[in-house]
């Protein structure tokens, strides 16, 4: 009855059955390859460099104001997305962009996780006057509407990439922090924990132990989710001037930069606008696909359970 | 009196899921005879609640599919065929049922006297009036045509007398939410008698309950069942509850039934090595110095049902056939029948 | 059997939870009082050594919140618990979590009660390692015997919980809480959510355990047979208090108080011919009709007189308390206490 593969951690295998369910989707299939995409070409991009490029997206200078080589006749496909008015490659300038972004968007998740669980956990578990406290300053900062918060400490910081990204976290963490609390309070409740308690764990080996393996998966999948926003308001912030600084290729800033050009030579916005776009959507695709994978409702749970029936044996 | 008032025959039920093919019923035959309380049991797995589903087409199709031979006869009519129209007309003035949970069954908004009161106008309706229609939600606040509300209200209150709320006048008016358990219990059976169904399902009704008010519940369900003629199929994993209230008892395994007989027999000698050792499961009252006779193994899932008599991996009579063969449910003795090769056949 | 030493002394054990004052019942002028749950109201018992003692009782009787009293997880309102003559009520912090190791509990709900993210050896290692840390190689070995010792086969021990049926995880249980070979063990139902023919292997387990490594235990169901096969002594309780304590035999064969003889009666007795819906003194006490109040708004005096056939006027006004009726025997009725009527309808 029991074969081999179950030496899998659960957590493991309920990813692995919610991806095969994200699959079946069509909409959040295709999320999911362009997110994958996307990550694949920024790890890449990180290691190798700008040397995988067709061209070098700072310095290369060919043919100036050359249109994608689909508007083209003949096509013209050693630029296929045409060059910027400074003869830059403009695929070479996207694709160089997507890195900056991914780190972005990944050091902020990464880092509002662990702050949110952290202080989550301890708020959940400790109730009290500590759950208080950590609960109305993260009520503080959720009041502040997102943008406008990360706006101004960017700015106050002055204009940079890791000044937007510092920015990014302060506004993340509380959600993180809601999340992981609510998380906390209902594993809390569970006999294991009460198990534990008379197992003789302290409190802090408990939220160690106990609390945050089991919480620690909806955040996962939250935090997918969540990835598309991170990457949206970066590039909001690239837009106002306050992320990556020319010549620095980032999505955000290139529509800004070229957007007096909009009606003479569109393509140089709307190829990193549609970018910007298409990742975004990807990731929102795939994290809907993700929350309808996990939906108790659906009628594969309704036949799960007419099968099982009361616990026993 | 004898007949039967529902008949399951050859019921086959199967659910795809990702991890394979589920065979919640392997070909269930089954009488419920009139007049009669017959009571199902088995464990976790055995099927016995689905089947309580499947008369009302309460199971979701897909993902269940029933097998081609499977039919469940009820007042002439196959309850597996028959559309989703008539199969409305079929649930509470035909069958009802109660289930295990009172809390879920009742609907929390509206006091139990209404709810009591939809169940009667529904039988008034249909019986009486003979339209074959439901009551809109229109007529449940305003009553319907060519029926009196104090009549209404009157077989409200009787049923509730009935099963012996001892203040109908006051429950009536009273949300599901003021009631304890077994209150709320009765307050279910109302609502299921209120209908006046030829066959009542009972699925699990007591195990919720605590022993004493158990107790009240199980001789209440056998006085009813004689003032209003009602059969009961009666569905329980506890063969000690099922034996106050039964007159006959079916035991059902890994989705078939595998011995029935009435209730006397079935516990002076029972045939099948899994119904003997589910009575020797139970501790006594006074004997005690014992250890009980525990059963090897555990319930199979449904998924890998063992081949041949799914019993047979923990089956301490097992031989060669039982692998092999499926035992079919046939007639032993002078009353019952059992489903085990240890009786029909040679052994070998 | 035992030398007769206690092990346990629990003294006028009350716990109350606060329901508080709904506020638009403050603020309309209504209830000004506080109203309170007596879950637990003025129980005492003893165990000796090597003895179990069955506690029984229907939902709101309040049976597990005595148990989550004695092991310490929610403080009592008053009384005394004392274990192995210590008040457990005086350890705190790293004290009280020593204490864990002799005394140990295994809960109701085998999947529940287990973490879904650990493997099964940590799971059954964990009161060991939760308080102090031996090597790893002791641990192992632990964790080895224990599982030999519940029947569970060695190569299941990296697996989780979700790879278990139903009565292997309430072994896994036991196996926890035994590995510190504690000197007290608490049994919280252990058996209620489990299959029947799966509950005979789990209780004959436990019967044999309680035999060979001469346990203490206190042994908590709802279920009269299943308290009747584990138990050496049994305590009755209804509505937060004991109503009669003796030893097996005689609260089975003989019960005194008319809860217990009322619940004994409840019993599905497996005998279709001797239904209780059939007999006399069953269907009179199942036409009582009424059903047990809750513990918020507990009855006067004696709490059963609401459902008891013998009630007298006394029943009503004022709380009989437990009389000692032989060495073995109390019970908390005053159809046998309070000097008048000692001798009256035994």
């Amino acid at each position: 009855m029991f074969d081999q593969r179950n030496l899998i951690p659960p957590f493991v295998k309920q990813w692995y059955a919610t991806m095969k369910l994200v699959r079946r989707q069509r909409l959040s299939y295709f999320g999911a390859v362009v997110a994958v995409v996307f990550v694949v070409i920024s790890a890449v991009e990180g290691v190798f460099g700008a040397a995988i490029l067709p061209y070098n997206p700072i310095t290369s200078r060919g043919v100036p104001d050359l249109p994608p080589s689909i508007l083209q006749w003949p096509p013209n496909l050693s630029h296929i997305f045409g060059t910027d008015p400074l003869g830059r490659d403009l695929f070479s300038q996207v694709v160089a962009a997507f890195p900056l972004d991914a780190e972005v968007a990944f050091t902020v998740i990464i880092s509002a996780v662990l702050i949110g669980v952290w202080l989550g956990t301890m708020a959940g578990y400790e109730g009290g006057k500590l759950d208080q406290l950590i609960m109305r300053i993260t009520d503080v900062f959720i009041a502040f509407p997102g943008i406008i918060l990360a706006l101004a400490i960017a700015a106050t910081l002055g204009p940079s990439l890791i000044h937007s990204m510092e920015a990014l976290i302060v506004v993340w963490w509380p959600k993180y922090t809601r999340l992981a609390r609510g998380e906390a309070l209902t594993v809390k409740s569970r006999p294991y924990v009460e198990a534990a308690r008379a197992a003789g764990r302290s409190s802090s080996g408990i939220m160690l132990r106990h609390i945050v393996p089991n919480i620690i998966s909806p955040i996962i999948i939250y935090a997918t989710l969540d990835i598309g926003n991170v990457i949206l308001n970066t590039s909001v912030l690239a837009y106002l001037g306050l992320g990556a600084q020319y010549p620095t290729p980032e999505l955000g800033r290139m529509v800004f930069d070229f957007q007096s050009q909009l009606f003479l030579q569109p393509w140089l916005v709307l190829v990193p606008a549609m970018a910007i776009l298409l990742i975004v959507l990807g990731f929102n695709l795939l994290g809907d696909g993700l929350r309808d994978a996990l939906d108790p409702r659906s009628s594969r749970v309704i036949a799960a359970q007419s099968s099982a029936g009361q616990e026993g044996a | 009196m004898t007949g039967t008032v529902l008949a399951f025959r050859d019921v086959t039920l199967t659910f795809e899921t990702e991890e394979g093919s589920v065979k919640a019923l392997n070909g269930v035959d089954l009488d419920i005879p009139t007049g009669k309380i017959l009571g199902v049991v088995g464990e976790s797995g055995s099927g016995k609640s689905v089947l309580a589903l499947s008369t009302l087409g309460l199971v979701p199709t897909p993902p269940g599919r029933y097998g081609q031979r499977s039919s469940i006869i009820f007042d002439g009519k196959d309850l597996l065929r028959i559309g989703e129209k008539e199969l409305e007309l079929v649930r509470g003035t035909g069958i009802s049922m109660i289930f295990q949970e009172p809390m879920s069954s009742l609907n929390p908004v509206f006091k139990v006297g209404e709810q009591i009161a939809e169940a009667v106008r529904l039988r008034i309706l249909r019986k009486e009036l003979k339209q074959t229609r439901s009551v809109s939600l229109l007529e449940s606040v305003r009553g319907v045509k060519g029926i009196d509300e104090d009549r209404v209200r009157e077989e409200v209150l009787e049923v509730l007398r009935d099963v012996r709320i001892s203040d109908p006048e006051d429950a009536l008016d009273r949300y599901p939410h003021e009631f304890s358990g077994g209150m709320k219990q009765r307050v279910m059976i109302a609502m299921a008698l209120a209908a006046k169904p030829s066959l009542l399902i009972a699925d699990e009704p007591t195990t919720s309950l605590d022993v004493t008010t158990q107790a009240q519940i199980l001789s209440l369900v056998k006085d009813l069942v004689l003032e209003f003629e009602v059969s009961v199929l009666f569905i329980s994993h506890d063969l000690s509850v099922v034996s106050e209230v039964a007159d006959e008892i079916a035991v059902m395994y890994a989705g078939r039934i595998i011995e029935t007989n009435d209730v006397r027999s079935i516990f002076r000698d029972p045939k099948h090595p899994y119904t003997k050792g589910l009575l020797n499961a139970e501790p006594r009252l006074e004997e005690t110095r014992k250890s009980l006779e525990s059963l090897a193994g555990s319930v199979p899932s449904l998924l890998r049902i063992p081949g041949g008599c799914a019993f047979h991996p923990r089956c301490p009579y097992v031989f060669p056939r039982c692998e092999r063969e499926v035992p079919a449910l046939l007639p032993v003795g002078t009353s019952g029948e059992v489903a085990c090769h240890l009786y029909h056949g040679e052994k070998e | 059997m035992s030398d007769g030493s206690e092990v346990l002394r629990v003294k006028e054990l009350r716990k109350y939870f606060d329901l508080g004052v709904s506020r638009l019942d403050r603020f309309l002028g209504g209830e000004k009082e506080k109203r309170f749950v007596r879950a637990v109201d003025g129980v005492s018992l003893t165990i000796s050594k090597e003895e179990t003692l069955g506690l029984v009782g229907e939902s709101g009787s309040g049976k597990s919140t005595v148990a989550r009293c004695i092991l310490g997880l929610i403080p009592p309102t008053s009384g005394r618990i004392l274990f192995e003559g210590m008040d457990v009520a005086n350890l705190k912090g790293r004290q009280r979590r020593l204490l864990r190791r002799k005394m140990q509990v295994v809960f109701q709900d085998p999947a529940g009660s287990l973490d879904p993210s650990m493997r099964a050896r940590d799971i059954i290692a964990e009161p060991l390692v939760a308080t102090s840390g031996p090597p790893r190689r002791q641990v192992d070995e632990a964790v080895e015997r224990m599982m030999e010792l519940v029947g569970l086969a060695q190569e299941y021990a990296n697996r989780f919980p979700h790879e278990f049926s139903g009565g292997q995880k309430q072994r896994i249980g036991i196996a926890r809480a035994l590995i510190t070979s504690p000197e007290f063990v608490v049994l919280d139902e252990p058996t209620s959510a489990l299959d029947a023919s799966i509950q005979a292997q789990v209780l004959n387990l436990l019967r044999d355990l309680k035999r060979n490594l001469s346990l203490t235990s206190l042994f908590i169901t709802h279920n009269m047979k299943v308290v009747s096969f584990m138990s050496d002594r049994i305590a009755v309780m209804y509505l937060g208090k004991i109503a009669e304590i003796g030893t097996r035999d005689e609260v089975i064969t003989e019960p005194f108080h008319p809860y217990t003889k009322m619940l004994i009666a409840s019993i599905p007795k497996t005998d279709p011919d001797n239904r209780f819906t059939e007999s006399e003194e069953g269907r009179r006490i199942m036409e009582q009709g009424k059903e047990a109040p809750s513990p918020v708004n507990p009855p006067s005096g004696c709490v059963f007189h609401p459902r008891c056939p013998y009630a007298m006027a006394k029943c009503k006004v004022s709380e009989p308390k437990m009389t000692k009726v032989s060495p073995t025997r109390s019970v908390a009725c005053y159809l046998y206490g309070d000097s008048e009527t000692a001798s009256r309808a035994m």
